[in-house]
């Protein structure tokens, strides 16, 4: 006799997601702030899960109005679920009010040596996007790219930007393993063949190596480095889930957009000295920065 | 070992009907047993530039339906003794080309003919898709214009990711490059990509480069594919194809203009 069929299944699934950080404890200016960062951009957070953190207050004896909150958040179309390093007292008022406890989490250790700013302080981890949060910069004209993008979330859109390639990881790694711990590293991915117009490549939990052209039109998403050892004419977005010292290095940087832990950059048009050169990208504070390969200044 | 061939581009109208007109001929010319088969359901028109259109009572349709054998519905070639031709049907819709009907005229026509040339419908659809599925080589016809070389560089990544043989885990098709309506004037006063750029985008080897030609319109009104029309340029370079696709070595033409060239002589050029 056939066992039934299952009427459930439980899968890990490591899901791209807002955080947004409490930094006051003046909640008029809080909610006038916010109000004016979604308003650049309403569409884009239509429907989008958020947490909240209080890292930067959960020192405090702050309680914040949690049902306030909330529903000031549902009005801008968001769907807060849960909230994340808080203190107890905080974290138990967030629970009475029906919010996710997001467990505290482990920072991830920056890889290599790093000359941008250290950051062990900042608890930023494997999962968080900052993609909007704290770039008050984000034109509009990005932000609509990114929701059309979102909206076309279905499978195999084939526009991909930005937000399909979270829809992408989402759907990548609902079926993986949860990521190593501490010590072990998944293997980097490696691309031997040209990756053409419309293809997406993905290295979860890794990074990913190129060894033939990027095609514009080619999407390469990775969660720790992407180094393409040929032209990269397509997109490229390292540190996908959050890794602000993710980089990416081109031997002839032709990039149409270029991404680090979601601050984007899209190059109508590649700064004519780096156009061609080997180039690498990284991230200073919250920018985008593309320097020449090999012309390492110390300064 | 039968081959079967591909002659696709995603965007529309850059000469793949042309191209697998001339080139099967070509190959019929040199001996190979051919068939051509027009997967462009509901738009057909090889028949049209082959000049059988008169001739078709079945199509491809009617033999993955089971209303005809496959040997009723194949046209032979007015032009050549060993080329057939497999018509699309006009009325159809185009889910009647299942991958499994036409996987199965496929490997009948395997037991029969040498090559096996599928002319493929524009887009990245469902026809397209039957089209370069049994594929073992591909001809991506290219025009000299940034989106026909970008969708062509997506249709590669979709023979490389999604036919069969990428599927089974067997080696890839075997891609070729084959740019047509090549007017070297103009891509010397910079109105068009050369071939140098479109190769330098796709990556692909050259099988040949077949220029602009008035001939290729009245040869498709008289129903003889241009490379018949002895001594013009296309049918030149068509041939040229054909011989390089059999693994002759010959020199790229129709390349360069004629003042490009003789510039180039003079300062030393290629
Ligand atoms: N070398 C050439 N010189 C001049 N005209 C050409 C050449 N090749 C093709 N053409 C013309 O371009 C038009 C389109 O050609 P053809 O039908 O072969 O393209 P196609 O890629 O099969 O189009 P479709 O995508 O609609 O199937 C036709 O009018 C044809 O006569
Ligand atoms: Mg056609």
């Amino acid at each position: 006799m056939a066992p039934p069929k299952a009427a459930f299944k439980f899968m890990n699934a490591t899901l791209p997601m807002f955080v947004l950080h409490l930094q006051t404890t003046d909640e008029a200016v809080f909610r006038d702030q916010v109000r004016a960062r979604v308003g650049q951009a309403p569409e884009f957070f239509q429907a989008t899960p958020v947490a909240l953190s209080l890292a930067a207050l959960a020192d405090s004896d702050y309680l914040p109005d949690w049902a306030g909150l909330c529903s000031f958040l549902r009005e801008l179309g968001m769907c807060p679920v849960g909230v994340m390093d808080a203190s107890p007292a905080q974290t138990e008022a967030a629970l009475a009010q029906g919010l996710a406890h997001f467990p505290d989490r482990v920072a991830r250790k920056p890889a290599g040596s790093e000359s941008g700013p250290a950051q062990p302080l900042e608890p930023s981890s494997a999962q968080e996007q900052e993609l909007v949060a704290g770039q008050g910069e984000l034109s509009l004209g990005d932000a609509q790219t990114t929701s059309r993008a979102a909206e076309a979330g279905k499978p195999d859109g084939s526009p991909s930007t930005l937000a399909s390639a979270a829809a992408m990881a989402t759907s990548a790694a609902i079926a993986v393993p949860p990521a190593p711990t501490s010590g072990e590293r998944r293997p980097a991915l490696v691309i031997d063949k040209t990756v053409r117009s419309g293809q997406r490549i993905y290295a979860d939990g890794t990074d990913l190596i190129v060894l033939a052209v990027v095609s514009a039109g080619a999407e390469l998403i990775a969660d720790g480095d992407i180094h393409v050892y040929a032209p990269l004419r397509g997109r490229a977005l390292a540190g996908a889930r959050g890794n602000a010292n993710a980089r990416i290095f081109s031997q002839s940087m032709e990039a149409e957009l270029v991404s680090i832990a979601g601050n984007f950059k899209i190059l109508e048009d590649v700064p004519a000295a780096l156009k061609g050169k080997p180039a690498q990208v990284f991230l200073d504070q919250d920018k985008i920065v593309m320097q020449p390969l090999g012309a390492l200044r110390t300064s | 070992m039968a081959k079967v061939i591909v002659v696709t581009s995603g965007k529309g109208g850059v000469g793949k009907t042309t191209s697998s007109a001339n080139f099967s001929s070509g190959l019929a010319m040199r001996g190979n047993k051919t068939v051509v088969i027009d997967f462009d359901v509901g738009l057909r028109n090889l028949d049209l530039i082959m000049g059988c259109e008169r001739r078709v009572v079945f199509d491809i349709v009617n033999v993955i339906n089971g209303d005809a054998a496959l040997s009723r519905a194949l046209i032979k070639d007015k032009n050549c003794d060993n080329l057939y031709v497999l018509p699309a049907s006009q009325t159809r819709d185009k889910d009647a080309l299942t991958l499994e009907g036409v996987g199965k005229i496929i490997d009948e026509l395997k037991l029969t003919f040498d090559c096996i040339v599928c002319d493929s419908p524009a887009g990245i659809e469902h026809g397209a898709f039957a089209a370069m599925y049994y594929a073992d080589e591909a001809l991506v016809v290219t025009n000299p214009e940034v989106s026909s070389v970008r969708d062509s560089d997506r249709i590669l990544g979709i023979l490389a990711a999604k036919s069969k043989r990428a599927e089974d885990g067997k080696d890839p098709i075997k891609e070729h490059l084959l740019v047509t309506r090549y007017n070297p004037t103009r891509v010397a006063a910079g109105e068009m990509l050369s071939v140098d750029d479109i190769q330098e985008i796709l990556r692909v080897p050259l099988l040949g480069v077949i220029p602009e030609s008035e001939a290729v319109l009245q040869s498709s009104n008289s129903g003889t594919p241009a490379i018949h029309l002895a001594g013009t340029d296309v049918s030149e370079a068509y041939k040229d194809v054909v011989a390089r696709f059999m693994g002759e070595d010959k020199p790229m033409r129709f390349v360069t203009s004629e003042k490009v060239g003789l510039l180039k002589r003079i300062f030393g050029g290629r």
